[in-house]
């Protein structure tokens, strides 16, 4: 669940990227198409003046900034597609990472054991999930038994503190 | 006899498991123990129950072990059977025999 909240807002992350870099894209081109019609304009005012040299400057003009605006835009969609890959990478990384992990909420149940088991059975219990349930059963299931012991270990340990209780009581 | 605490059948499987598994007897060792030579599921939870109970009674032992990773750094909790826990088993064990003394062709047992 949790991972699937993450990858969502990854590919949330990941879209508003390529609508940012589209939206730039279109930006400069039509930067460019005015600077470019601004070019023909002063371009044919030079030609006036020399009419060889001044038209083949500005084409030249006009084509490095044509190749500067589309190296940018190279450059922007190679920053997209690698921190899309990136952001992949670590999504799966993280998944796997949870996936090797018990439910950490169910460890919040194990607050009600006694604290001089504590530890012992949080430990036991993360072994048997590692060691037994994963391989036996695969993630999914595993995390349901998890649970299912985790419940039963606190019903036994509160079970075991009122008969402890009870013993103290009933003898005075 | 008369004068000796009895073991409930859960404290003595328990008890037995904690022999058999010997210096690595703990809870998750003691659970598998059971499982594979009675085919018995428990939680650990009730292993812990029983064998704080019987801490209590002076029958096992415990001390805090080394962590290592696959319980996610978290120590292990070792257990060992007494005297006291060891006599409470012969006990135990007598007391079946006694019990099962001429019963063995209705059991399935004996000569």
């Amino acid at each position: 669940m949790k991972s699937d909240r993450i990858f969502r807002r990854q590919l949330q992350i990941v879209l508003a990227l390529h609508a940012n870099t589209d939206y730039a894209v279109a930006e400069q081109h039509r930067e460019l198409s005015e600077q470019g019609s601004q070019q023909e304009f002063d371009a044919e005012f030079l030609a006036s003046i020399n009419p060889t040299s001044t038209a083949v400057w500005a084409d030249r003009k006009i084509g490095v900034a044509h190749q500067v605006i589309q190296s940018i835009a190279l450059t922007r969609k190679l920053i997209f597609h690698m921190s899309t890959l990136m952001l992949l990478g670590l999504g799966v990384r993280r998944t796997m990472i949870d996936a090797d992990q018990p439910p950490h909420a169910a460890k919040f149940l194990l607050l009600l054991v006694p604290l001089r088991n504590r530890e012992g059975i949080i430990g036991d219990l993360e072994e048997e999930y590692r060691t037994i349930l994963v391989p036996e059963y695969g993630h999914p299931l595993a995390k349901f038994y998890y649970w299912w012991h985790v419940i039963l270990t606190c019903v036994s340990s509160i079970a075991g503190a009122i008969g402890g209780l009870y013993r103290l009581v009933s003898r005075g | 006899m008369g004068n000796q605490e009895w073991l409930g059948e859960f404290e003595q499987v328990v008890l037995l498991a904690v022999l058999r598994l010997g210096t690595n007897a703990y809870g998750f060792g003691v659970q598998q123990e059971i499982k594979q030579q009675t085919g018995r599921e428990c939680s650990i939870g009730a292993i812990y129950t029983t064998l704080d109970r019987m801490e209590r009674k002076g029958f096992v032992s415990s001390w805090t072990g080394e962590p290592t990773p696959e319980r996610g750094g978290r120590a292990k909790k070792y257990f060992k059977v007494e005297g006291a826990g060891q006599l409470a088993l012969r006990h135990s064990y007598a007391v079946t025999t006694a019990m099962v003394a001429g019963l063995e062709p209705l059991l399935g047992g004996g000569q």
